[in-house]
């Protein structure tokens, strides 16, 4: 049934495959090179084969506190996510399923910072997280100081936002007249119905504090212990003799999950999920 | 219904509290900052002072000069990219357009770190694979992150590698809004395919249009991780952007107050580039 593809579309296509192999060609060689000892990463002739030298890279990052590092990006998304998740949530459900004078203007407020860059706040960020406020806080250093400054998202309150305006509110009235207060409303009614935007958010949420450097990097302050992944990993190239099949190896692993997610959710990143603000 | 007259106010209350102590009061302690400079350990008020001193900085000029050229030349070449991209990926005809899709999209999934550390060793100018392959038909090898311009061409090829797919999904959800009927109509009436794409979908298409500007604006503004792990801002300076220079001024040379001035700056820049195109892209509709 189909036409045969004219000279534009036969043209188009071999220009969107050419594109399409550079998009995919440095996963590939990534993935590749992390097989493979310093020298047949970055050597004359360069090497695309599959190497042995995968458990020596392996060793080498082990032998720098690797697994630290993969520890700390895993337990710092992890905790991000779920704290992200509850404070947008409760303020999507505020913000769609009461009406109040200032909500507006509340939501205003939260827009705001979309356009507001991360550099502006940084250097009071670090004053705060360094002991000098009236708070009495002392984070630098810590996992908090990069977890703390990222629970109020707006971009996951907007996605919340989005998300409960598609909840019938006739199911939070039947369980007030069943004597439900406020909290159990939320919690217990409007909550579980949220399961899929909630996943997707997570996944968002997640990927975006793993890739994270310029936050992690200004808040772990000296404290090697504290590294995350992509601290880690600029700290091999900060190196003066630097292996490269250790600093590939690093890469490959710290993209490896983000990749996994990818696979499993294609759906949800490539639908536009991300993007579905934009329709104007 | 009737409710618990705080309720909404205690469900905002965490994120509003956030909101304050990390959003709200690092950007007006900023603004602070930007006012006062640090005498011998003494703060005093230094009124506009740090400000004028961002119009004499060279430094400051030749980093405004390079987002400049990254947003003159980078941001047109990947939006035009993506977009032909997501029209061609749209049509039903094109073969195995679920997995060009997800082909292009995938480096936006990369850390920029990452995306940082591959392009580095690649493009490394005497033992790196891209250089090998142009020696072997016959080029010379490009100084990708030695020489003033090429460094440049580098950071504008490492930014289109990583965002173009993401603009084309975004353009992908915007195009799937546009009604089929509307190209079906004037394929009958004798439009061609270009005609189509002229008069129908780039109209229909602005508001998406309008967003991935602003968008890319902001982030070329803010080019931080990918310029710290391949260039260093270098070289001479050629590819410092200004994200990386308020993180040098700040947490190099400890200057908070001018690093504070220069975070206004691109407040401003940021604020003031958005409006301009959200009143360039109202003014043709």
């Amino acid at each position: 049934m189909k036409k045969p593809f004219t000279l534009l579309e036969t043209v188009a296509l071999i220009i969107v495959a050419i594109g399409a192999l550079l998009a995919v060609f440095p996963f590939y060689w990534m993935f590749s090179s992390a097989t493979r000892a310093s020298a047949d990463v970055l050597g004359i002739p360069p090497r695309l084969d599959f190497g042995a030298a995968l458990w020596d890279n392996i060793q080498t990052l082990i032998g720098k506190g690797f697994l630290r590092s993969i520890w700390n990006s895993t337990f710092i998304a992890a905790l991000d996510t779920v704290g992200t998740l509850l404070v947008a949530s409760m303020a999507g459900f505020a913000l769609t399923q009461y009406r109040f004078k200032t909500r507006e203007f509340i939501f205003g407020l939260f827009l705001l910072t979309l356009i507001v860059p991360p550099q502006v706040t940084i250097v009071p960020l670090f004053q705060l997280m360094a002991g000098q406020n009236p708070f009495g806080l002392n984070l630098l250093g810590t996992p908090w100081a990069i977890i703390l400054p990222a629970l109020s998202s707006s971009f996951a309150i907007f996605f919340m936002r989005q998300a409960f305006q598609k909840y019938p509110p006739e199911l939070s009235d039947a369980a007030r007249v069943d004597g439900a207060n406020d909290w159990i409303v939320f919690w217990k009614i409007a909550l579980p119905t949220m399961r899929p935007s909630l996943a997707a958010l997570s996944i968002f949420v997640f990927l975006g504090q793993w890739n994270s450097f310029f936050l992690p990097l200004i808040m772990n302050g000296n404290n090697t212990d504290g590294r995350t992944l992509p601290l880690a990993i600029s700290s091999l190239i900060g190196e003066n003799e630097i292996d490269y099949g250790a600093l590939i190896t690093g890469t490959a692993i710290s993209v490896l999950p983000v990749l996994i997610f990818f696979l499993f959710a294609q759906r949800l990143f490539v639908s536009g999920a991300l993007s579905g603000s934009v329709k104007g | 219904m009737k409710h618990f007259p705080f309720a909404p106010l205690a469900f905002l209350a965490p994120a509003l509290l956030l909101y304050a102590l990390f959003t709200a009061f690092p950007v007006a302690r900023a603004l602070i900052l930007s006012l006062q400079r640090n005498v011998d350990g003494e703060i005093r008020w230094a009124g506009l002072g740090q400000y004028q001193r961002l119009l004499g900085d060279d430094i400051f000029k030749q980093a405004l000069f390079n987002t400049g050229i990254f947003l003159v030349i980078q941001v047109p070449i990947m939006l035009v990219t993506a977009l032909l991209l997501a029209v061609a990926l749209n049509s039903r005809r094109f073969a195995f357009r679920d997995v060009f899709r997800s082909a292009y999209f995938l480096p936006s999934i990369m850390s920029l770190v990452a995306v940082g550390v591959l392009f580095r060793v690649l493009l490394n100018e005497d033992l790196g694979l891209v250089n090998y392959l142009l020696r072997s038909i016959g080029l010379e090898s490009v100084p990708w992150i030695t020489h003033p311009w090429w460094a440049k061409v580098t950071v504008m090829l490492i930014l289109t590698w990583r965002y173009t797919g993401f603009m084309m999904v975004i353009y992908l959800s915007g195009l799937q809004s546009i009604p089929d009927e509307l190209f079906e109509a004037a394929q009958i009436d004798g439009s061609s395919p270009v005609q189509s794409f002229w008069f129908i979908t780039l109209p229909l298409l602005r508001p998406t249009i309008l967003f991935t500007t602003i968008l890319s604006t902001i982030g070329v503004l803010q080019i931080f991780d990918e310029a710290v792990i391949v260039t260093r801002g270098g070289p001479a300076n050629e590819t410092l952007t200004l994200g990386l220079y308020l993180y040098q001024t700040a947490f190099q040379s400890v200057d908070f107050h001018y690093a504070a001035a220069l975070s206004w700056v691109l407040v401003i820049l940021i604020g003031a580039l958005s409006l301009v195109q959200l009143k360039l892209g109202e003014h043709g509709q």
